[in-house]
């Protein structure tokens, strides 16, 4: 009977320090530090993504989830095929759409084929591609050409183009 | 010398409380107010009937000029008055019932002592078809209020471009 109490005993202080560490003043503390630091972590670095919309498929469908690295363009600039957030007034909802055109270069798509600077860009992420025609497009010094990877839809139900600089806050 | 850490912060939390809740807002927050409001209006439930919401399309007049401008993108023909708009509105919401809307990212430009202001948000649209389809749309507004009588009107509203073609 006393051994059966014991184990009870020892059972409750387990799941209790389990629950709450040795000191709930420590834990308390240890726990907000850990809250703070994961809330700016996902607010000022790494910010939590849900994808809504067939636009890049099938890289990324309605439902994924993801994380958006913002200081992934700090020190460097957005390269061709990066997978980058585009924003609209603010972080809170934001385009995902890849990079195909640089600054200075010009775009052109010709029956579904994407040319740059009248060269065909191979594009090795693309299942499928629609018959899409758009003429020339030139790209300022802070413009960048963003497209979604699902072409099959028809162009004009598909949002693109040319895009500022100031607009791509992060990288996939 | 501190007893009792946690009532003494509890009391200041309190009186913090108290006072956000007694200070008076600025145009700011009542501009904020207002935006959420009109996407509660909006807003309708598939269930809703149509005389119900009828009644909610006929709230949204609270929320406009009787000159509303409304330029949402380009193939919508621009609504240059308030019966105009309430009467999209009708339809759009008769043809779809689930639509909610949501207005983030607010951005208010408003200077002290005039009667007129500048948002710039994102608006987000979703309609839910049945249970397993839905559909979002987002659209970056710039939106131009008035407060003629003491309450803020929407005198205009635009589409930002976010992404552009020649």
């Amino acid at each position: 009977m006393k051994r059966s109490d014991d184990v009870i005993r020892n059972l409750g202080s387990m799941v209790r320090k389990l629950c709450v560490g040795s000191s709930w003043r420590h834990t308390l503390v240890r726990t907000t530090v850990l809250g703070v630091l994961v809330y700016g972590i996902c607010t000022t670095v790494f910010l939590p993504i849900k994808v809504q919309g067939d636009s890049m498929l099938p890289v990324y469908k309605t439902g994924d989830y993801g994380f958006m690295n913002t200081l992934a363009y700090r020190w460097s600039n957005p390269e061709r095929f990066d997978v980058v957030g585009i924003r609209m007034a603010g972080k809170s909802v934001m385009y995902l759409k890849r990079i195909i055109g640089l600054p200075g270069e010009t775009v052109q798509i010709h029956d579904g084929i994407v040319h740059v600077n009248g060269q065909v860009l191979s594009e090795p992420h693309l299942q499928r591609r629609g018959h899409w025609d758009l003429e020339e497009q030139s790209l300022s010094k802070d413009e960048y050409f963003v497209v979604g990877d699902n072409r099959v839809v028809p162009m004009h139900l598909h949002t693109f183009g040319k895009v500022k600089r100031y607009r791509i806050i992060g990288r996939m | 010398m501190v007893k009792n850490p946690v009532a003494i912060a509890a009391v200041v939390l309190g009186i913090l409380v108290v006072i956000w809740l007694v200070y008076p807002k600025n145009e700011e927050y009542r501009i904020r107010q207002r935006l959420h409001e009109l996407a509660d209006v909006v807003s309708s439930t598939q269930q809703q009937r149509d005389a119900a919401r009828l009644i909610h399309i006929a709230g949204l007049k609270q929320f406009f000029t009787k000159d509303v401008t409304v330029q949402l993108n380009g193939n919508i023909p621009r609504v240059k008055d308030r019966n105009t708009l309430l009467q999209i509105a009708h339809v759009a919401l008769q043809q779809e019932p689930g639509l909610t809307v949501a207005f983030t990212d607010i951005a208010v430009t408003h200077d002290d002592g005039t009667q007129q202001a500048r948002v710039n948000t994102t608006v987000v649209v979703t309609g839910v078809h049945s249970p397993k389809a839905k559909s979002i749309d987002a659209q970056e507004l710039e939106i131009a209020l008035v407060k003629p009588d003491g309450e803020w009107l929407i005198k205009a509203v635009r589409p930002v471009e976010v992404m552009k073609l020649d």
